[in-house]
């Protein structure tokens, strides 16, 4: 038989069902609620725009991006990350706000990924918020506390955000590597994998106090005393800067008194071509992806033409709910509170009237005609426990 | 969670005897695994740890997805999988190399044969070496085990595969080209569990470090 192809969702995308909707729902709540408390406005950015806001593989790899052509010919991209769109916003239409701006969103983003590890999914939905404007510790620190919030909001209680710095390594390397190289040696620290680190000293031929730095960066994750010693040693201009911003930021993260869900992890390098200091990413049980992300990207909104120092956060709203499902921390009950059921359109006035007050008090309130229940009770309670309705009543009788 | 055993991941067959044989030494309780059993999951209570037996090619799933914290496991399966996860040591036994072979006269034409057919058990190692590293646009025949005979009957021009002592490759004959890389077991940890267990992890790794250069000496 042929497959009705009508049925089925294409690779990477998914139907969200009742209960996993009201969950998510909830989170969405949660997070805006956390991300609101700190006085950041939600703004909405098009699903699609023009492939040249992300074309330059600054956020994510051209051939992730999900690529489609409009009737003049230019090409267009299905959202594949919201901190350039938003850059791209405020470079549109905020070039004369006072500052700091801070702006949050939800919503969907869009990538293709090659292979099939990272295809597995491919319409992702993310809240989060950008912070334009201050380039301090406490701008940064403010987006992780924020974040922390949001994710206390949502009901994880074990969770990590491991900070580092991209100036670290940059320092560490200080312009001795072409591109290619330094992507090979980011992909080989990501990994920690450091045999592949040394072969690759060796190869680039990096000096001995170069290569022993780098060979221990996979191991330089803890808390944040584990910044505090790396400091001790001797470390370029760059490195040392990175070091101690790290640490103003998490001594800010620690005067909020959030210091239980931050450590430092200096390996922590994989991120966006964008970042340009402090960057983070928050690990719980259950998923085997980071639930949050982000860090600071002061160069990106200059490629709209302003020059604005930023950071943000984002929130995988999805990752956050399979977190809560796998950590059982939270079940979706989606229930009726009352069936208000007639027998006779001519009481369909009466129940209607009662359905509207019921309603207007908030609950979740039905109002069907069924004449069977009249003379069958038990088909009345079979009705209401195949639809979790809590209660029934008789529209227009009394003890409604 | 409330469940906090540490979850090891061991490929099935010859790595997850010199494996077991760490962790022995280590004073974990998995002599078991050694006896005709089959159990496909230990448990040390002491040291609340548990051994997972699984088929290779997915003990990086298991590392991945979280369900093992912890994997033992050789470099061509990791590369094979190319999974998101932490390698974390180079535990130095089960040492062989991954080559492209053929017959001696393919030495040659590697480069300039158009439509060369590469079979292979490693069609994203072979495909990596060809396409990535060479820039040469081959055709990959995915095989599942006796590779050596695709050059044979005509199904390939070259193979990629394992070579350990190269005895397999002479009796058919076929040789080595080139190298594609080396390969050892390796110990892989997931990437969450790295920081939310950091602690045991890390002096895990550290305990396993010591044994192996005690080994090796």
């Amino acid at each position: 038989m042929e497959k009705d192809w009508k049925l089925l969702s294409p690779l990477g995308v998914s139907d969200v069902l009742e209960g996993d909707c009201a969950l998510k729902n909830k989170i969405e709540t949660a997070i805006a609620g956390a991300l609101d408390s700190f006085g950041y406005s939600e703004i909405q950015t098009p699903t699609f725009e023009y492939f040249d806001v992300f074309a330059d593989d600054l956020s994510i790899a051209t051939e992730d991006v999900i690529k489609f052509i409009d009737k003049s010919g230019r090409v267009l991209a299905l959202r594949p990350d919201y901190t350039t769109a938003i850059s791209r916003l405020v470079a549109s239409h905020k070039t004369e706000a006072p500052l700091p701006l801070r702006l949050r969103y939800r919503g969907n983003i869009f990538r293709a990924g090659e292979s099939y590890t990272e295809a597995r999914q491919k319409e992702f939905t993310q809240a989060g918020a950008e912070l334009f404007g201050p380039s301090g510790p406490e701008a940064d620190a403010e987006v992780i506390i924020a974040t922390i919030d949001a994710l206390l909001r949502c009901g994880l209680k074990e969770f990590q955000l491991e900070l580092g710095h991209t100036g670290f390594l940059r320092g560490v390397v200080d312009g001795r590597l072409g591109e290619d190289e330094t992507a090979e040696l980011t992909e080989l620290l990501d990994k920690k994998f450091i045999l592949g680190i040394e072969e690759f000293c060796k190869k680039a031929g990096l000096d001995p106090d170069t290569s022993e730095l780098l060979c221990e960066m996979p191991g330089l994750y803890g808390d944040p005393s584990v910044a505090e010693k790396v400091a001790e040693r001797p470390l370029s201009a760059q490195s040392r800067a990175a070091l101690e911003n790290l640490l103003a930021v998490c001594a800010a993260v620690k005067d909020y008194g959030y210091e239980k869900y931050i450590s430092v992890d200096l390996g922590l390098v994989r991120s966006f071509k964008y970042y340009t200091g402090i960057v983070f990413k928050g690990l719980t049980y259950g998923v085997a992806f980071p639930v949050c992300g982000g860090g600071r990207y002061d160069g990106l909104a200059d490629r709209f033409g302003l020059a604005l120092p930023a950071t943000g956060t984002a929130i995988w709203t999805d990752r956050v709910m399979t977190a809560l499902i796998r950590q059982k921390q939270k079940q979706a009950e989606l229930k009726i509170d009352l069936l208000i059921w007639y027998g006779r359109s001519e009481e369909r006035a009466a129940a209607y009237a009662m359905a509207r007050e019921q309603r207007e008090k908030g609950l979740r309130v039905l109002c069907e005609e069924h004449p069977d229940f009249d003379g069958d009770e038990a088909a009345r309670l079979r009705y209401m426990s195949e639809r979790k309705i809590l209660q029934a009543v008789k529209g227009g009788s009394a003890n409604g | 969670m409330a469940e906090k055993y540490l979850t090891i991941a061991l490929a099935k067959g010859r790595l997850a005897e010199l494996s077991v044989e760490i962790f022995m030494k280590l004073g974990y309780d998995c002599a078991e695994m050694l006896t005709k059993t089959r159990k496909l999951i230990f448990t040390d209570e002491a040291r609340e740890v548990r051994f997972l037996l699984v088929k290779a090619g997915d003990v990086p799933t298991y590392v991945e997805y979280g369900a093992a914290d912890v994997g033992i496991v050789g470099r061509d399966t990791i590369l094979e999988e190319g999974r998101n996860l932490y390698e974390m040591l180079d535990l130095g036994f089960g040492k062989c190399r991954m080559c492209v072979c053929g017959s001696e006269e393919m030495r040659e034409k590697l480069s300039s044969t158009s439509g060369l057919r590469v079979a292979s058990k490693y069609p994203e190692i072979a495909r990596d070496y060809f396409i990535s590293k060479k820039n040469i646009n081959v055709e990959i025949i995915k095989l599942n085990g006796s590779v050596e005979l695709a050059p044979i009957t005509g199904l390939s021009e070259v193979i990629v595969d394992i070579v350990e002592s190269g005895k397999t490759l002479e009796e058919n004959g076929l040789t080595v080209l080139e190298e594609v890389c080396p390969l050892s077991a390796r110990l892989i940890v997931n990437r969450v569990s790295a920081k939310m267990e950091s602690a045991r992890i890390k002096s895990l790794v550290s305990e396993i470090r010591k044994t192996v250069e005690e080994m090796s000496e």
